[in-house]
């Protein structure tokens, strides 16, 4: 008996660990599509923020477009997971973290989105260049189902950041991140519909850009 | 003298200061018993792939999208008359003219060129590919290109026609920069006329089953939207006489290897380079009042009714990295004030029918009036409730970088 038990609770964790999925393979491409457009438009807002040649107000207004692609908004949210046992559990988050490193550190940094957006308007620098990879280069993750209704999807790009003082480069790296996008399906009676927002975004590993690469290798580098 | 030259002055800053369109008619007969299922997927396919993404590349060059979408029982000789000679633009616009149905050809007709039947048999009122042509080349478009899908064999029961011979009846729809600037160049840096038909004098136009879709497609809109959007991707001078070439040849092959028959589309390309026009001030337009209609959002491939058009047109200005971040947001403001405060926004994707994100109105016109990634918003359809306020909408994105 303890054996068929045993047997049964085997396959229900198999089960529910295999991404189960109910969308078809089209449904599943567009909104890898769709999840790799969010992504881009963070990348876009993330290079205006640190934009020092624009304003302050005008990157502030910025960061706080930015926030509204992120899951609660960047604020503290409930986020939802399926147990081995099939049943669905919350966990109570304090924001969407966003990783940062740096070559002159050790250690990671994880910091709320908020405040990662707010630092990064107020960098220490004259100047600050953030490139990142273009949409169609980005490499998107299958979707796997974590919750009733609910999928994640990884996305990969490359940031290269530059920062400048009294015109000189003094610090250049080319990150490899990852971000998790969360797609919501709602039923509604004209077929489903699906929300996209970002999650936690992790930092996989960083180098030193040599600050003579050029715009166009930089670009080359960014889109491998 | 003086006076005169002063008029003429007067009128050249008005044309200078008039915006620019990029106008798309088609006419798709997708109520046929044969055909009509794979004249619907031809017109789901022609305005996600290429319509679409033509007109979000040249928003960027501040040119507006306006769509004359024909199709299920508005297909019609009379309509068709009527859009034509009722056509007008101005001397920065490009016309495009689209139509997928039944033709032929009589057996006496001088023209390489079949006889549009738009979704009805009677001899009388087909309607020549060429009649369409010249009338759009005359209205002095920078750019006017006139596309006929329909069969060009010989059907003894037509007659040859050079002009119209009834009389109108008044009564009875993710890219890269590189991807994107090719486009533009390939419609803005020609002048001129290209007329293209799918097949030669004598042939059928065939469709097959295409994987993927649910129901067979025309070859020759397939490969013409495939193979421009390959060679918009990898090349950045491109050419209309390589791209004709290339889809001539593809369709061609298909046909010889899938119906054993030659099908070989046809066309003449007069065209000569220039420079691109002048870029003019965005020009704030309101959007009209409506009452609620009823809309079928399945059907939607692009804006066609006048609200939709007009918040298109709002949203090239809310959009365009070229004006000013105030101006952006404040005519984001004014838009959104439209809308009831709990109005949604559905982003639809390329398929016409999924809707792969939703957020607030408000949450909407923010991203819109910040980001610097989108080439195109295209408005599909506006919800109204009784008062006349706008309590949602449907869009297409088209995302750079």
């Amino acid at each position: 008996m303890k054996k068929i038990y045993f047997i049964l609770l085997s396959i229900l964790c198999l089960a529910v660990s295999v991404s189960a999925q109910s969308l078809t393979k089209e449904q599943e491409q567009l909104m890898q599509k769709r999840a790799a457009q969010k992504v881009g438009q963070l990348t876009g807002y993330i290079e205006s923020i640190a934009k020092k040649s624009e304003s302050l107000e005008y990157r502030l207004y910025y960061r706080s477009a930015a926030l509204k692609l992120f899951i609660g908004q960047g604020d503290a949210y409930d986020e939802l997971h399926i147990d081995s046992y099939g049943k669905s559990i919350k966990i109570e988050k304090a924001g969407v973290i966003m990783q940062v490193t740096s070559l002159n550190r050790k250690s990671k940094t994880d910091h709320l989105v908020k405040d990662y957006l707010r630092n990064l308007a107020n960098l220490r620098y004259s100047a600050v260049e953030i490139k990142t990879t273009d949409i169609a280069h980005m490499k998107v993750s299958k979707l796997q189902k974590v919750a009733a209704n609910t999928y994640k999807c990884v996305c990969y790009f490359k940031q290269s950041f530059v920062g400048y003082r009294e015109g000189r480069p003094v610090y250049s790296d080319i990150t490899e991140k990852k971000v998790e996008c969360l797609i919501y399906e709602e039923s509604t009676i004209d077929g489903p519909e699906y929300i996209v927002r970002l999650g936690d975004v992790t930092a996989l590993e960083t180098r030193r850009l040599n600050s003579n690469t050029s715009a166009d290798d930089i670009i080359n580098i960014l889109n491998q | 003298m003086k006076k005169s030259f002063f008029l003429i002055m007067v009128c050249c800053l008005s044309i200078a200061a008039s915006a620019k369109s990029i106008h798309w008619i088609t006419f798709i007969d997708t109520t046929d018993p044969k055909v009509g299922l794979v004249d619907v997927n031809g017109r789901k396919f022609l305005y996600s792939q290429w319509i679409n993404k033509v007109s979000a590349a040249l928003a960027g060059e501040g040119y507006n999208q306006k769509v004359y979408d024909y199709y299920g029982t508005s297909t019609s000789p009379q309509n068709c008359k009527q859009a034509i000679q009722n056509f007008c633009c101005d001397s920065n616009d490009i016309v495009v003219f689209y139509y997928i149905g039944h033709g032929g050809r009589a057996v006496a007709d001088q023209s390489k060129y079949p006889q549009m039947m738009l979704a009805q048999t009677i001899d009388d009122k087909c309607i020549p590919l060429t009649w369409v042509h010249n009338k759009l080349k005359g209205t002095g478009a920078r750019l006017a290109v006139t596309i006929g899908m329909c069969c060009n064999s010989y059907d003894p029961s037509m007659s040859p026609k050079e002009t119209i011979a009834f009389n109108a009846n008044n009564g009875t729809a993710s890219y890269t920069n590189s991807e994107m600037e090719s486009i533009r160049r390939f419609f803005l840096e020609n002048v001129g006329d290209v007329i293209i038909s799918s097949s030669s004098v004598g042939q059928p136009s065939w469709a097959f089953d295409i994987p993927g879709m649910n129901a067979p497609m025309d070859i020759f809109t397939f490969r013409l939207v495939m193979d421009f959007n390959s060679y918009m991707r990898e090349t950045s001078k491109p050419s209309w006489y390589t791209l004709i070439g290339r889809v001539a040849t593809d369709v061609n092959n298909i046909s010889l290897s899938r119906a054993r028959a030659a099908q070989t589309p046809q066309y003449d390309i007069n065209l000569v380079s220039a420079n691109r026009p002048g870029k003019v001030k965005k020009k704030d337009i309101d959007i009209p009042d409506r009452k609620p209609i009823n809309i079928d959002i399945k059907n939607i491939e692009t804006a066609t009714d006048e609200v939709s058009q007009a918040m298109t047109t709002v949203l090239d200005n809310i959009i365009d990295t070229n004006e000013a971040l105030e101006a952006r947001m404040r005519r984001a403001g004014i838009l959104k004030n439209r809308f009831t405060s709990d109005a949604v926004v559905r982003t639809v994707a390329e398929d016409s029918k999924t809707v792969v994100d939703k957020m607030s109105v408000s949450d909407f016109f923010d991203i819109a009036a910040t980001s610097k990634n989108y080439y195109k918003i295209i408005v599909l359809s506006v919800d109204t409730d009784d008062k006349g306020q706008f309590t949602g909408m449907r869009v297409r994105e088209y995302v750079q970088k």
